[in-house]
Order: structure tokens, then C-alpha cells, then sequence
């Protein structure tokens, strides 16, 4: 198994290394510049400011720097927020999205598990037609509907949680509500498509027959078999609802790393448009590889050669 | 069950919201009954000794030099001070870190005395030399500061320091500017222009071309005098640096500048933010501990301010509170101890926070369009005049456009009335002039705005009878919606009017800005807001040489008004000369007028001494909670 590890890692560093030079190449390709203001700025002041941020040498010695510089974890100075670095906006932002990450996943996990166990359990009844018509409900209703929907009753009309910003618990419960739902109904989905097929199976069958409670059945045996596509799912969903999602944080106003993805690019704050992408893709390929070890350990028919 | 009751008190929850706003909802005319109701909570969710604000965004500079959009303003506005500050109840210019200023030699000199004993946030003195040392900065091109061209060009000498351009010296005698020129120009310098220095035999020479290549011109210049004596034994030349900007602390309090001209407006130029002190003694120290890297002066653990507020606490992109700055020579008149600013983005995300009271004002947003209607009969919705035009420039190098009744044809067709009411929702004024009106007693020309008959008939004496043979052009915009909109109604308007088709061309903001640079447009949009209370900041947007005027309109008479009203001590000549130069822009239809902007926003009842303002600059320190 540790060499399967470590040949999947030698195959993040290179996929990560294609990642970086293709976004460098398109971010630098795309018309417009950092510095394109409505007002004119003097040629003077544009070289001060390329020369600053290194521009004003060729393409291709500052791709080298660039990447010498990731190798050494310096992802850069921000161009919009003067100030600031990318490895100091991102230790700021990443925290926040991941904490409306995460419980954006543990109540999608949670929901969406039982939810989808009880309507394979309980196929054909009420229970499986009510269950399934909310999660279709949460896979149409994109967190651009839900997230407005949400501020308007229990903010606005019931007071119960702040409209936006960050500081206490409150603000991040609406956001995560907004963000896990659709998580939660594909979950759902997911785990009673799963579920059902495992339950027919036949080692199921034999487990009934040796004389098993309904309940070791369920939960040992077919829930294991049955959350096989819920894992393969939540590999890359994981990695995205972790570096947050554009749609929620703007909605909420929450101080995420989420927003960057777009701002960055509309701003060409290059360097942290770059960060951002890099921190998505670490995160996206150590999760696969994480699903695929985890393959191994719920599902003895694969193995690590 | 328990789905069903979920499901049941979501359905009640909504209703309930809904009802609730029903009842708040004031009656369309905004009768006397509706004029009692507030669209937001009335009662502080906060002490007496607070307020809290938005700011719209993180600002990108927090360095008052560098401050460029409206959230880096606001904010640098109120922590640090200029010379002088506006009256917000007259919008007169008055004292601030200055008591007093002299005008001398006919408005060419200026002496500003400095209040005793002024401090900085640290305690440390502030000084006229901390002002020389700041508004040289600004000058400084490695400062990189947007308006850097705001400080050089009105200062004598700052051009030359701004542009870097080569001071020679060494003349006996006033030297031919034509001879210099052309004995340089022989040994292959490419030469922009040649300006005497102020007082002195010294020249000023302004090379072409821009990075290395400019780099390369001057070099070779230097060469030139210094190694080939090509102007003979004695001159020398060398880049200029700050000593020939003429601008300089006499003593502790008293800072003397010279001007290009008697600029009438320099005063209340001095009161915009780029004018601001800096304190010297910090940003040095800052850039020695970083190896010349003087940004993170700004940061909370370095920054020392010189205005009625100092930032106390930051959380980026969420918050920073700001409180009353003790060492600001007017502390004993700043009402209100802290300001709470946060950093909401979305203008819907403001109006909810401002709903429920986690904001007091709703600060650079607007109203969102959809919601105008829906508020703006309630007592806490303002709509204030504000200095800024909304208007469609046409790119006057392409022949048909090139036409001035063509240009006439499209401003004629196009009604303004209909586009402010049912596109804008009534929040801002149709307009047919280029300056807005009421800038220091000006008087705006104004222009005809709708008449479809005139238009057509000037469409078909410029050979485009009922349009026909007009060719398909493209108009060009910014990814915004109400632009869109806006153009949408225009396209309309054309097509019935003049029978002629446009398209429509939406591009992303930083290519649209390169496009405007490169005149690679038709048509496109633009809104400008004025950066000083002078008409001046308009009417130089259509100079033949101004890096602001991409429709590359040139009109001779027009550039020699404006830089002769520059040289006009008489205000009301001016004035006049100002008014007669739009005259001259509008009726050659330079850029087509669209509207004047108003600023709409909601404030609470509780906050007082918050003026109306025409650029929409609101000081902190005239605001206070009353309580009831």
C-alpha cells in the first residue's frame, strides 16, 4: 500500500506542476492588466508598479521565479490588496470557509445518509416517496435561491441569525445550511441508488438467511456496500465545499477564500488568483487519492496493486 | 408528521415575512402616515459612543497617497488630514491642519502657516516638512500613485520630477530652447518637449517613449552633454530629482508651494485625499526594516495617523474600528468615540444588515434598482445630488462618426426622461451637459435632449435618410447590468427614431479599460465622477492631450479657453470662459450626456450631523448617535 501511496504522490507533485504552469500561462495570456484603471495613470507610475510585482522582466523568468518561489511555500504579494501577501490572505480566508465547509458536510453526511438509508429500507413506501422528493428538492434549489430564502425568514422575519458578516456561531450556521443541502441530496440519492442494489445482492440474502437482525443487516452489511458511490462523490465535493463556494460567501458576506476565485480573476490580481488555484488543486488531488485508499478498506474487491 | 409540520412552518415563516413587509410598506404618494415609517429599525443596536458603517470593500490602499476608489477614501479621509477641509454645511474650503494660507504673486504662490503644537497619532510633532516630504511623494513615480498627475502638474516643477525628465544646467544666460532641441534631436535623442526651470537658466528635457526605450533616450541625452559636450564645455545634465520641485517647508509651520498657474481651484484640490501628511519618520523606518518595501506602514501595529480617527482593530474583510484620535488638534468637536466599519459587499446584503441595525448607514452602495420602488417612500431612503455624469462617448476617428450631425442625430434621438424613469427607476436626472451644475457658482450648458424630428432630418442631411446606408456599428460596454439595460433602451430608441441598427458588444471591465485606452471602441459608455468641486475636473476630460480623453475628440479653441481660464485670477471670468469652453464641447457633441448621478442610500433616524454631500464625502467627525 505504501508504494501505491507513493506512487499516487509522485503523481499529485506532476499534476500539480501541469496545474500551475497551464493556469500561470492562461491568467497571463488573458487580455487587461492589474493596473487598468478608469483614470489615467501615468507610464511613469505603471513601470513603478511592474517593476514592483516583477513584471517588467520576461514571461518565462518570471514563470522560474514564480515557481521557485511556490517550492518555497511564497505564493506572492496580492496586487488588489496592496498589502497583504496571498500565503496571509489565504491563512485568513481558509479557516472560515472550511469551518462552513465542514459543517456544511457533517449535516450533509448526516441528512443525507439516514435519509438515503431509510428510503432504500423503506423502498416504494411514503417514507421513500417524501425523502426522495425533498432531496430532489435539495438537488434543484441551488444555493443562490436557498441562501436569499434562508436570510429572509430567519433573519429577517425571525431574528434569529445575523444577515451576513462573521464573528460568532450564528453567522456560520445559515451559510453551511445553504451550502450542504444540495450535498445532502445527493448524498441521499446516492446512498439509496447503493443501498438498493446492495440489499438485492446475494452475501445480503445469506446474511438474512444465517438468521441476522434486519438492523446488523442494514447498518453492517448494506449500508458499507451501499455508500461505495456516496465516497466516490465525496472526494472532489469535499475538496470544493472546502475552498468555499463563490455562490454562499457572496450571499453571506462571509470573509471566505470562495470569492477569490472570481474577484481575483475580474481584479488580475495575478498572484492570488494563482493561490487560490493551487490550493483548490492540492486539496482536489489529495482527497482522490484519499478516496482511493479509503476504496480499499470499504470494499475488499479492490486492491491496492 | 414532522415533515409536515416543517414544511408548515417554513410556508408560515415566509407568509409571515411577507406580511411583514406589506405592513411596513408605505402608501405610493407617501402620504403623511407613510412619512412616519422608517424602512429599517429605529433604535441603536449599539452604545451612544459608537457607529457603525459600511465601507462596501477591504480597501485596496489604506496609504492616503495611494487611495484611489471610494472605500479607500472613506476611509483615509478620516484618519488623516489634509491642510484644509471642506465646510459640510457651505462646501467652502476652511482650516484644518492649516489656520490660515497666503496667496501671493497673483495666485502663483501659496504660504500655508500650520497650526501650533499639531501632532501625530504617536505624539511625535507634525511639521510642514512632513507635508513637503508627502506631497512630494505623491510626485514620485515609485510611489505609485493613481494621481500622481494631481500633484505634478500643478506644482511647478513637479512635472519634470514626476515624468523624470533631464535637468541641464550650466547656461550663462537664458538658453534657445530651439537650438538645444535641435542639437540634441542631431545626436538622435527623440524629444517630447523642452521646459525652462522656474527662475533659472536650467531646462527641463521631457524624452519619448516609455519603459527602457524612454530609459535608453535619456541616457543617450547625458551622454550627449556630459561625454560629447555637444552643448558645449561647462553643461551638464542630469535626471531630475525632487530639489527642482517647487515646493518647500520654510519652517516647522509654514509650507510654501508655487503653481503653474494661478489655478483658482488649487485650494480645494488640496483638500482631496492625495494631499493628505504622512508621517515621515514611520514610513522611513518601515521601509529600512523591510529593505525599502515602505507598504506595511499602513498595517495596524505601524500605522500613526494625523485625522480625528486612528484604527484601533482590524479583521480583514470583515471589520476595523476605528476610535477618536486624541492628538488631533480638533478632538475637543469629534463627536462620537468609535466607528465600527465593515466590508459588506453586495448592495443586498447591506440593505439586510441595515434592516435589522448591523449597519447604521448603508454607506458607498446604492439602492439596488429592484429595491428603489420598494423603499424610496420611506423616511430613512435618501437620494442626494452627486458630482458625477453619466454619458456615451464616440470615437471621433471613425469617419461616419466623425460627422457632427451624426453625433447631433444620436445625442437628439435618444429619450433621457424615459431612460432615468422606467430603466433607473427614477433615482437619477436626465442630462445635457458635460460639467454638473452648481460647482462654485457654475452655470452648465445645456444642450437640447429630445427631439426625434431634428435628429432625423440631421441624420439625413449628413446623407443617411431614414438611416438608410448607416452602417452597423458596435457599442461597446462594461459586464454590468444596468448598463445593458440602458444600452438596450438606447438600441430601441435609435432603431424607431433613426431607423439604424447598433450592437451590442459587452466585454469584461479590465479589457473594456484597455480597450478605452487603445480608442479600440465605437461607441462605448462612461461615468465619471469629479474629484474636486471645480468644473475643471469635467471639462479637462476632453483636452486634446488629456490621458482622460479617449473619444480623441481635438478641438484647438476649446484647449485654449481652458488653459487660458487656468491663467484667470477673476473668478467670474472664469467662469465664464469654463461655461463658453463646454459650449463649445457640447455643441460640437464631443460625448453624448446622458444623466447626472444622484446617490441614493439609507441612514438612521438616530445618526445626526451627517450632511448631504455632492461627492458623497461624509467625516465622521460631525456624526453623533442622539439618543432618544
Amino acid at each position: 500500500m505504501l508504494f501505491f501511496i507513493a506512487k499516487r504522490l509522485v503523481g499529485v507533485v506532476i499534476t500539480l506542476f501541469v496545474i500551475i504552469t497551464l493556469s500561470f500561462l492562461i491568467i497571463r495570456i488573458t487580455p487587461g492588466s492589474p493596473f487598468s484603471q478608469e483614470r489615467d495613470v501615468p507610464v511613469e507610475v505603471l513601470e513603478a508598479l511592474k517593476a514592483k510585482y516583477g513584471f517588467d522582466k520576461p514571461l518565462h523568468k518570471q514563470y522560474f521565479q514564480y515557481i521557485g518561489n511556490v517550492v518555497k511555500g511564497d505564493l506572492g504579494l496580492s496586487i488588489k490588496y496592496s498589502n497583504r501577501t496571498v500565503n496571509e490572505i489565504i491563512k485568513i480566508s481558509l479557516p472560515k470557509t472550511m469551518q462552513i465547509g465542514f459543517l456544511a458536510l457533517i449535516w450533509a453526511i448526516l441528512v443525507g445518509f439516514v435519509g438515503g438509508a431509510i428510503a432504500a429500507v423503506k423502498q416504494n413506501t411514503k417514507w421513500d416517496y417524501g425523502l426522495m422528493s425533498i432531496a430532489m428538492c435539495g438537488i434543484s434549489i441551488p444555493p443562490l435561491v436557498s441562501g436569499p430564502l434562508l436570510i429572509l425568514v430567519f433573519a429577517l422575519a425571525l431574528p434569529w441569525f445575523p444577515t451576513s458578516g462573521w464573528g460568532s456561531w450564528k453567522h456560520v450556521v445559515l451559510p453551511s445550511i445553504s451550502l450542504g443541502s444540495v450535498y445532502a441530496a445527493y448524498i441521499a440519492r446516492l446512498t439509496r441508488g447503493g443501498m438498493l442494489e446492495v440489499i438485492r445482492s446475494n452475501y445480503i440474502r445469506t446474511a438474512r438467511a444465517k438468521g441476522l437482525s434486519e438492523k446488523a443487516v442494514v447498518v453492517k452489511h448494506a449500508l458499507k456496500g451501499g455508500i461505495l458511490p456516496v465516497v466516490t462523490f465525496l472526494g472532489p465535493a469535499v475538496a470544493s465545499i472546502m475552498v468555499g463556494s463563490v455562490v454562499v460567501e457572496k450571499i453571506f458576506n462571509t470573509p471566505g477564500m470562495g470569492p477569490y476565485f472570481v474577484d481575483a480573476a475580474f481584479n488580475r490580481d495575478y498572484f492570488l488568483l494563482m493561490g487560490v488555484v493551487i490550493v483548490y488543486a492540492v486539496f482536489l488531488l489529495l482527497l482522490n487519492l484519499l478516496v482511493d485508499i479509503a476504496y480499499g478498506f470499504i470494499d475488499p474487491r479492490i486492491r491496492f496493486e | 408528521m414532522k415533515i409536515k409540520n416543517i414544511c408548515l412552518f417554513v410556508a408560515l415563516s415566509l407568509v409571515f415575512a411577507c406580511t411583514k413587509k406589506e405592513e411596513n410598506a408605505p402608501t405610493p404618494n407617501g402620504s403623511e402616515s407613510s412619512a412616519e415609517q422608517f424602512f429599517g429599525t429605529t433604535a441603536p443596536k449599539h452604545g451612544k459612543d459608537e457607529i457603525w458603517i459600511n465601507n462596501r470593500e477591504e480597501p485596496q490602499y489604506m496609504d492616503p497617497i495611494l487611495a484611489a476608489g471610494v472605500p479607500d477614501g472613506n476611509l483615509a479621509m478620516n484618519a488623516f488630514a489634509r491642510l484644509v477641509q471642506i465646510n459640510p454645511e457651505t462646501s467652502q474650503p476652511v482650516p484644518d491642519l492649516a489656520e490660515r494660507w497666503d496667496v501671493l504673486d497673483e495666485g502663483y504662490r501659496y504660504i500655508f502657516h500650520l497650526r501650533e503644537g499639531l501632532k501625530w497619532s504617536d505624539g511625535q510633532p507634525l511639521t510642514a516638512h512632513d507635508f513637503e516630504y508627502s506631497w512630494k511623494r505623491l510626485m514620485n513615480p515609485k510611489t505609485g500613485a493613481q494621481y500622481t498627475a494631481l500633484g505634478y502638474t500643478i506644482v511647478e516643477g513637479g512635472e519634470a520630477f514626476g515624468r523624470r525628465a533631464v535637468v541641464i544646467s550650466g547656461f550663462s544666460k537664458e538658453a534657445a530652447i530651439d537650438t538645444v532641441q535641435k542639437t540634441l534631436e542631431a545626436k538622435g535623442v527623440s524629444i517630447e518637449k523642452i521646459k525652462p526651470k522656474f527662475q533659472s537658466t536650467d531646462l527641463f528635457v521631457f524624452v519619448n517613449g516609455e519603459g527602457k526605450d524612454a530609459d535608453d533616450q535619456r541616457t543617450k541625452l547625458i551622454n550627449a552633454i556630459t561625454k560629447s559636450n555637444a552643448l558645449g564645455q561647462g553643461i551638464s545634465a542630469k535626471m531630475a530629482d525632487e530639489s527642482v520641485v517647487e515646493l518647500r517647508a520654510l519652517d516647522d509651520r509654514q509650507l510654501e508651494v508655487r503653481l503653474v498657474g494661478p489655478l483658482p481651484y488649487f485650494i480645494l484640490l488640496s483638500e482631496f485625499t492625495c494631499f493628505a501628511a504622512v508621517p515621515k519618520h514611520v514610513i522611513e523606518r518601515i521601509a529600512k526594516e523591510n529593505n525599502g518595501d515602505e507598504s506595511s506602514w499602513v498595517r495596524l501595529e505601524n500605522i500613526v495617523v494625523s485625522g480625528a480617527y486612528k484604527l484601533v482593530k482590524e479583521n480583514f474583510k470583515i471589520d476595523k474600528v476605528y476610535e477618536k484620535n486624541p492628538f488631533y488638534w480638533d478632538a475637543a468637536n469629534v463627536k462620537t468615540p468609535r466607528i465600527r466599519v465593515l466590508m459588506i459587499e453586495t448592495e443586498t446584503a447591506a440593505m439586510n444588515a441595515y434592516k435589522v441595525g448591523e449597519i447604521d448607514w448603508t454607506g458607498p452602495h446604492e439602492v439596488p434598482a429592484e429595491q428603489l420602488n420598494q423603499v424610496q417612500n420611506f423616511k430613512d431612503f435618501h437620494n442626494d445630488p452627486y458630482l458625477g455624469v453619466y454619458y456615451y462617448i464616440i470615437n471621433h476617428d471613425l469617419p461616419v462618426l466623425n460627422d457632427v450631425r451624426v453625433r447631433k442625430a444620436l445625442s437628439l434621438s435618444i429619450d433621457r426622461e424615459t431612460i432615468t424613469k422606467n430603466v433607473l427607476a427614477g433615482s437619477y436626472i436626465p442630462y445635457g451637459g458635460l460639467v454638473p451644475d452648481g460647482l462654485a457658482g457654475y452655470k452648465s450648458y445645456q444642450q437640447e435632449l429630445y427631439n426625434p424630428e431634428k435628429a432625423k432630418q440631421l441624420l439625413a442631411e449628413a446623407g443617411y435618410p431614414e438611416g438608410k446606408g448607416f452602417p452597423k456599428f458596435k457599442f461597446k460596454y462594461d459586464t454590468k447590468d444596468i448598463h445593458r439595460l440602458i444600452i438596450q433602451a438606447v438600441q430601441q430608441m435609435w432603431k424607431k427614431n433613426l431607423n439604424i441598427d447598433v450592437d451590442m458588444v459587452n466585454v469584461e471591465w479590465k479589457v473594456y479599460l484597455d480597450d478605452l485606452q487603445k480608442h479600440n471602441f465605437e461607441i462605448a459608455r462612461q461615468g465619471w465622477i469629479g474629484d474636486f468641486l471645480d468644473p475643471y475636473t469635467f471639462i479637462e476630460l476632453n483636452l486634446s492631450n488629456s490621458g482622460n480623453n479617449h473619444s480623441n475628440w481635438k478641438n484647438a479653441e476649446f484647449d485654449a479657453l481652458v488653459e487660458k481660464s487656468n491663467q484667470e485670477s477673476d473668478l467670474s471670468l472664469r467662469m465664464q470662459m469654463l461655461h463658453d469652453a463646454e459650449k463649445i464641447a457640447m455643441e460640437d457633441q464631443a460625448m453624448i450626456p446622458i444623466y447626472l448621478y444622484t446617490k441614493t442610500y439609507m441612514l438612521k433616524p438616530f445618526i445626526k450631523g451627517f450632511y448631504k454631500d455632492y461627492q458623497d464625502h461624509h467625516l465622521w467627525k460631525h456624526m453623533w448617535v442622539e439618543e432618544k
